[in-house]
């Protein structure tokens, strides 16, 4: 009888081993999968989004890097996500940094206030698990969910660094805003207020002048200036460049949803579009680097009468995208 | 043996003789390569500081502009277009030279013409949409197209130094841009060619109108009596060196 259970204990471990032995991989089902491509929608007035040819757009790497933009798994340790700088309400930047918004980067081809990251959504996303979050790639490897997200979206049983930052920039490239009041108005669609269009004029004219560097359709002019913060700027691009004449210069930030997106600045020191306009209107400081665009700064600035300033408020203020900041396709899954 | 030898041979001939013969792609780029100077002098950006015949010390920072409609004339009177909208960027290299793919005819040109700016019938808000080109816009407001022209520096006074902004263009519809013909002496042979085209900025000052830099230190995009004056002034702007 003894012998009889020992046998069959033995029977049963062995018959258990080498069931879960053959257990397959749960990513293992996904060996033929096959993404689905998509286009990325934007206006004909936009210059063309460059996409490398080895992320082209689908659904399953957009759907992947969304979840992971709202996921602290990317925190080295799990105690932040990109969401918890980046709001959606806030068109993805919060009241309390000077983060830069995430809004139509997929046009740009410098990345942060100083331009330290050159290149493509992909460069600067990298940048941001390895060097940024310092992402535990181990921890997502050990996550089924994550498991069959990327084998779905990339193809690979291990996960490394770089399906993470090519995921990540995926979503980013739909993180787009063009229908705010004013894309509308320059479609014949809504009318502007009259002092809607009167801070249009002061915007567009050498009144304001604001349209030299932050122009185009995007509202910046992907370039870097001196905009006359500070008699002594901060460095800026020369922490990059080394280059004396790149000092005090930082990255126009589109003034798109930029009624959202307070505080102002590379460091954050305006926290009203009142501020900023009064700075421009009356406190420029000179510096040997300051753009040649800020042309006034011998009276201090473009000197705006106080009913200039409301208007060109009100102008600013069409550029909210109601859409982009309740899109749920842009928000957490 | 022999007849082996024979046979070997007579294969590789028949092989041989029908090998396609290669289709030789022919190049036929030719090139304008954009120069700038003052007073004669290749310019430098943001290192000297020049004068023009006002007598305003200034400095460069900036310099884009367009040129359109290039065309040669032969001596025969024939004429080669090209409809390319040319942007210059003089302080970048990857602008300042313009490439085109097109088979030139083999004889003697005696001129060269082209506009600077844009036409009024091509210069609409909406031509360019990608950088660089794009962040030279005109304005709506002021008529919408594009700039001509973007040159900045500062100008360094008894007291303070000011920017300057000599931004020409299409202020409300004006046709400020302005055709230029330069005479040419060029045999072309290769069915290409290459000339240097040089801008003297500082002509950009006098000619007949002598510009003082601190008239327009608010900007002069709006101030159609300065957009004239320019126009003007244009007149023997340009050059073709060797």
């Amino acid at each position: 009888m003894k012998k009889a259970i020992i046998y069959f204990g033995l029977a049963l471990t062995i018959t258990i081993w080498l069931l879960l032995s053959c257990k397959k991989d749960v990513v293992e089902n996904y060996d033929n999968y096959i993404p689905t491509p998509v286009e990325i929608e934007y206006p004909q007035s936009f210059p063309d989004l460059e996409i490398p040819t080895d992320n082209s757009p689908t659904k399953e790497a957009i759907a992947l890097g969304r979840s992971l933009y709202y996921d602290k798994i990317l925190h080295k340790n799990q105690v932040l996500s990109c969401s918890a700088c980046h709001d959606q309400n806030n068109a993805f930047t919060t009241m309390n940094s000077n983060s830069l918004a995430h809004i139509n980067l997929g046009w740009n081809h410098s990345f942060l206030w100083n331009g330290k990251i050159q290149g493509t959504l992909e460069d600067i996303m990298l940048f941001e698990v390895e060097d940024f979050f310092e992402t535990n790639i181990e921890l997502l490897n050990s996550s089924e969910k994550y498991r069959v997200l990327f084998k779905k979206a990339y193809g690979v049983d291990s996960i490394a660094s770089q399906n993470v930052a090519f995921a990540l920039a995926q979503f980013f490239r739909t993180l787009n805003s063009f229908n705010s009041r004013y894309d509308k108005q320059m479609q014949g669609i809504v009318n502007f207020t009259i002092e809607e269009y009167e801070g249009f004029d002061i915007f567009y004219t050498e009144r304001g002048d604001c349209f030299h560097c932050h122009g185009t359709s995007l509202l910046h002019d992907n370039l870097f200036h001196n905009n006359g913060l500070d008699a002594s700027p901060d460095l800026g691009l020369y922490m990059i460049t080394q280059n004396s004449d790149d000092l005090g210069k930082f990255k126009t930030p589109t003034l798109r949803n930029i009624e959202l997106t307070a505080p102002y600045m590379h460091d954050g020191r305006f926290q009203s579009l009142e501020e900023v306009v009064d700075f421009y209107c009356d406190n420029l400081n000179y510096s040997p680097t300051i753009s040649p665009l800020m042309k006034n700064v011998g009276q201090g600035g473009v000197n705006l009468t106080p009913y200039e300033r409301v208007c060109l408020i009100a102008f600013l203020k069409t550029l909210t995208d109601d859409f982009f900041i309740t899109n749920p396709a842009l928000g957490a899954p | 043996m022999l007849k082996k030898i024979i046979l070997v041979n007579l294969i590789l001939v028949l092989v041989l003789a029908c090998k396609k013969d290669e289709v030789k792609i022919e190049s036929h780029t030719s090139e304008i390569t954009f120069l700038h100077s003052v007073d004669g002098n290749l310019s430098h950006f943001n290192e000297f500081i020049y004068t023009n015949e006002y007598g305003n010390n200034y400095n460069l920072l900036t310099l884009r502009y367009f040129i359109s409609e290039v065309e040669l004339k032969a001596l025969d009177n024939d004429i080669i277009k090209f409809d390319d909208i040319i942007y210059v960027d003089a302080s970048n290299p990857d602008f300042l030279k313009a490439t085109f793919n097109k088979k030139i005819p083999n004889k003697t040109y005696s001129q060269i013409k082209f506009t600077f700016g844009i036409s009024t019938t091509q210069n609409v808000t909406g031509l360019f949409n990608n950088f660089p080109q794009t962040s030279m816009e005109w304005p709506v407001p002021m008529g919408g197209g594009y700039h001509y022209m973007k040159l900045e520096g500062k100008l360094a006074n008894l007291s303070d130094t000011i920017n300057y902004n000599v931004h020409t263009g299409p202020l409300n519809g004006n046709p400020n841009y302005f055709e230029v013909v330069l005479p040419l002496d060029l045999q072309v042979e290769d069915n290409k060619f290459a000339i240097n085209l040089n801008m003297e900025i500082n002509n950009w000052f006098n000619n007949p109108n002598t510009i003082n830099l601190e008239d327009i230190v608010g900007g002069m995009m709006g101030n159609q009596d300065m957009q004239q004056k320019l126009k003007e002034n244009g007149v023997d702007v340009f050059s073709i060196v060797p």
